[in-house]
């Protein structure tokens, strides 16, 4: 790009979305650097321990998690998604909420949940000692533990693309393969599951990654994974930072690896959008006596993760309630929950915001390594983020202040309000901010009074999400909070980790509770969404 | 006489309150091309699903080769052998273009593979088995659909406003190319349209269809010539109607002159007289009973826009070198030896 051109290009555009744009990238790109090149630096001795460590095993617990999540997730999801979207079982509408109502519930919650009523003496033995006189049952924790607690919170991922997908396809196509003499299961194996593979792979890679980056249910669950692997590590004095730091690297380029596998299959499942236009609905298929089995499936889907984790806390909360635990405690730990949370929403947001802009409505070299580097908070493992800053930080005076931990947050969840602020801002056609420009006013003044109330929409669901998903975190907030500053999440984390079962249920639920009013939030705004869509489709 | 390729019985159906198709009769001979041509909305996609199996009639029989369809029990699309061609023609985007066109094919590999190439030789698109149907342009999209539909050798074809998606020069060669590959193979066709000029060009029969109903099927000549009721007349080509009055058997009187027409009607019936702009000549008259209020440019034509002293209004189409200004007054003349067509007033249909 000659001299000229980049002038007028940034001339077209407000000075100060791309001088905070810049500031924004650099400022989060700072800590992941200085580690790399510390980790880098650290010399042959930390590697020649690294592979001495346990790391092989660790490895190998990994990746058994990553691979057996997405695939009992799929194992979950693909019959949820077609029988509530192509099926005439009884009571979709409310099956497709309940079943994707678990993502509310953070994976360490439900760890806790299952450990207290599956445990060796949990409430199950406890509920089968007295008739069957049973001691002892199989114990939980370990990699079955892990497995279910990773699924039961991450399988929505897979769900809610693969609903949209089979909503997506043409129903012409279906007709198209019974005209030419196929029957309704050839039809889904031939047409239908080729069609959901896109969505499948890019779903299934996602879980992946999730499983890699979760800590909470890995750690309850005693299950050593590389996260949980790395916080040991950090915590241990004498040498431990670096072995962390150099698990990090690792984990970081298995993150990496699956995220480009994750975006390569998502930019060839762009050729399976082929059909235009057609409005017209599928036909839904007659479950007849099969609706009771599919009825069967839906329940206990909704029972195994949504109404016994409810039921347990519920039990534990009265009995904790009831042995006298304080609730003084819980309170002062919501009180910083929120307040944390609402700052955070509100900075990532406006950091956000500019971000947005440049990388929606301006296509160059510039907008695209913005783009890359603010996706770092979703490729990389929260634990690694959050050393990274420790790395940075530790013995200046920003160590263990809530302001790192903010920084922190924003890093992991920039990416979230930048996606949804930049999906109302596609949403709107750029003739729009174009017409502004044609009838005299600068691009300073479009943006005020055209771009920014136009993505009002966008940052208010941004802000609920980054509230809700803040709320929630728990690695970062263990790691970069100030001394004796509790969460609701580390307070739970706490309790659970040392077996104080009962001071754990009354922060769940609340936790749970909280972060249901921002998840109320998105769906309302995410229908205004729509009726936007249909406003800029009749201009 | 050919055998019957499909048959339609009283076929009725209802979505909510709302007649979408209400007593139609259909008998298509096999290797016939009908043209089903209406507004939107007519009913005219609805009678294509319900051939296809797509919807279940609420009332009325379906016969495709003489099998009933939905006599005692449904036939599901599957077993009905009747090949579609959708408007958005549905290729699966998954598969290659001879696997498409494979798809409803359940005859051996060898054997398959030999109906495939006959197929993409028919088409016209030998050397593109092997690409992906987004690596092809709409009209060539099009075609492999035809082929696809057409490999299975089904009972009879459907075609669903199949040209609707292409650009309008393209369009009229494909159209050309598609009635020449489905008369060579000889196949039984219902094609569904909006545009009556496409009907009138691809059918050997043209069904012109208004609010769920039949309104008349006819060859496209006699369709454009002699519609049976003014709806017909109204939607294919241009007509204008004015008033009449019977005079005897052979002609009827109007204010534009004495016209004769087909028919006969009782005399000193009212009636209206359908006038097509080809049908008049213009000449200008300082006395005469219409006046020129538009002129529209058609490159070889003028089309002008004559008040009567009605108050009704005509076209009449004349040759670009009779450039007349508005505000000028004109007579007719009826072009050579031509009979209008009368409705008696008060029919509607």
């Amino acid at each position: 790009m000659s001299y000229l051109e980049l002038k007028r290009k940034i001339n077209s555009f407000p000075t100060v979305v791309w001088v905070s744009s810049i500031t924004i990238t650099i400022l989060i790109a700072i800590p992941l650097i200085y580690m790399t090149i510390r980790a880098i630096g650290a010399g042959p001795e930390t590697w020649d321990l690294v592979f001495r460590f346990r790391t092989m095993e660790i490895a190998g617990r990994t990746l058994a998690l990553a691979i057996t999540v997405p695939l009992l997730s799929l194992g979950i999801s693909l019959p949820l998604a077609w029988l509530t979207t192509r099926t005439d079982l009884p009571f979709k509408r409310t099956w497709s909420v309940l079943t994707v109502l678990p993502l509310v519930i953070p994976s360490y919650i439900f760890a806790y949940v299952m450990i207290v009523a599956l445990s060796p003496r949990g409430m199950l033995q406890q509920a089968l000692a007295s008739p069957f006189g049973i001691e002892q049952i199989p114990s939980i924790y370990g990699f079955f533990g892990a497995t279910l607690s990773v699924t039961a919170v991450s399988y929505p991922y897979l769900l809610l693309p693969l609903q949209a997908s089979l909503r997506g396809i043409d129903p012409s196509l279906e007709e198209a393969s019974h005209s030419l003499g196929h029957g309704t299961f050839s039809t889904f194996k031939k047409v239908i599951l080729p069609q959901l593979r896109p969505a499948i792979a890019s779903g299934a890679l996602l879980i992946a990654l999730y499983s890699l980056r979760d800590f909470g249910a890995v750690s309850l669950m005693r299950y050593e994974t590389f996260t949980f692997a790395i916080y040991n590590q950090y915590l241990t004095p004498f040498g431990g930072r670096m072995i962390a730091a150099a698990l990090s690297m690792i984990l970081l380029f298995i993150a990496l690896g699956l995220m480009f596998a994750e975006s390569a299959t998502r930019s060839r499942a762009k050729f399976y959008v082929t059909a235009k236009g057609s409005s017209r609905k599928a036909d839904l298929v007659a479950l007849g006596r099969w609706r009771w089995p599919a009825l069967a499936f839906c329940g206990s889907v909704v029972i195994i993760f949504l109404v016994l984790p409810m039921y347990v806390l519920g039990y534990w909360a009265l009995r904790g309630i009831s042995a006298g635990e304080t609730v003084q405690v819980v309170w002062s730990s919501a009180v910083n929950s929120i307040q944390v949370s609402m700052i955070t929403a509100v900075i990532v947001v406006l950091a956000a915001l500019p971000i947005a802009i440049l990388t929606s409505r301006f296509s160059g070299r510039l907008s695209q390594v913005v783009e890359k580097f603010t996706y770092i908070g979703f490729a990389l493992p929260g634990i690694v983020i959050s050393l990274s800053i420790v790395f940075f930080a530790v013995g200046t005076f920003m160590y263990q202040t809530l302001g790192l931990l903010i920084f922190g947050y924003l890093i992991l969840f920039l990416p979230l309000a930048m996606g949804s602020i930049r999906n109302s801002l596609l949403q709107i056609n750029p003739d729009i901010e174009e017409a502004s420009r044609s009838l005299g006013r600068t691009a300073n003044q479009t943006m005020r009074s055209v771009t920014i109330p136009l993505s009002k929409n966008g940052m208010i669901s941004g802000a609920a999400l980054v509230f809700l998903v803040t709320m929630k975190e728990l690695q970062a907030t263990l790691i970069l909070s100030p001394r004796n500053f509790d969460t609701l999440a580390t307070s739970i984390w706490h309790a659970t980790s040392e077996a104080f079962f009962a001071r754990a249920a009354v922060p769940a639920l609340l936790l749970i509770l909280l972060s249901s009013i921002p998840m109320m939030i998105l769906l309302i705004f995410g229908h205004m969404r729509e009726n936007y869509e249909k406003i800029g489709s009749s201009l | 006489m050919k055998r019957s390729a499909v048959r339609c019985k009283n076929l009725t159906k209802k979505f909510g309150r709302n007649f979408a198709v209400k007593g139609v009769n259909i008998e298509l001979r096999e290797g016939v091309i009908l043209a089903l041509v209406g507004p939107s909305g007519c009913g005219k996609t609805t009678l294509l699903r319900l051939i296809a199996g797509f919807e279940s009639p609420d009332e009325g029989e379906i016969y495709i080769g003489g099998e009933p369809m939905v006599d005692n029990k449904f036939v599901p699309p599957e077993k009905r052998e009747v090949g579609i061609v959708f408007q958005n023609y549905a290729l699966f985007p998954h598969l290659k273009v001879h696997e498409n066109i494979a798809y409803g094919l359940s005859t051996k590999k060898d054997k398959r593979d030999k109906r495939v190439r006959e197929m993409l030789s028919l088409i016209g698109l030998d050397e593109y088995g092997s690409k992906m149907p987004h690596e092809l342009s709409g009209g060539e999209q099009q075609r492999v659909a035809l082929a696809r539909a057409l490999a299975p050798d089904p009972q009879m074809l459907l075609l669903d406003e199949p040209f609707s998606n292409l650009d309008a020069d393209l369009r009229g060669r494909i159209r050309s190319d598609v009635r020449a590959i489905l008369k060579k193979t000889d196949a039984s066709v219902i094609f569904v349209t909006h545009d009556q000029e496409e009907a009138l060009f691809m059918g050997d029969r043209v069904g012109v269809m208004d609010q769920g109903k039949i309104m008349q099927i006819d060859s496209p000549e006699d369709i454009f010539h002699h519609p049976k009721n003014p709806f017909v007349a109204d939607f294919i080509g241009i007509a204008d109607f004015i008033g009449g009055r019977i005079k005897d058997e052979k002609t009827v009187d109007t204010e534009i002159g004495r016209l004769s027409y087909h028919r006969t009607f009782p005399s000193k019936l009212s009636v209206n007289v359908m006038i097509r702009p080809d049908f008049l000549d213009i000449v200008p008259t300082e006395d005469g009973v219409g006046e020129i209020v538009d002129r529209i440019f058609q490159g070889m034509f003028y089309l002008y826009r004559l008040r009567l002293p009605s108050g009704a209004e005509i076209k009449a189409m004349q040759h670009h070198t009779e450039k007349y200004e508005v505000g000028t007054r004109v007579s007719f003349h009826l072009t050579s030896d031509h009979k209008v067509i009368c409705f008696p007033k008060g029919r509607k249909r």
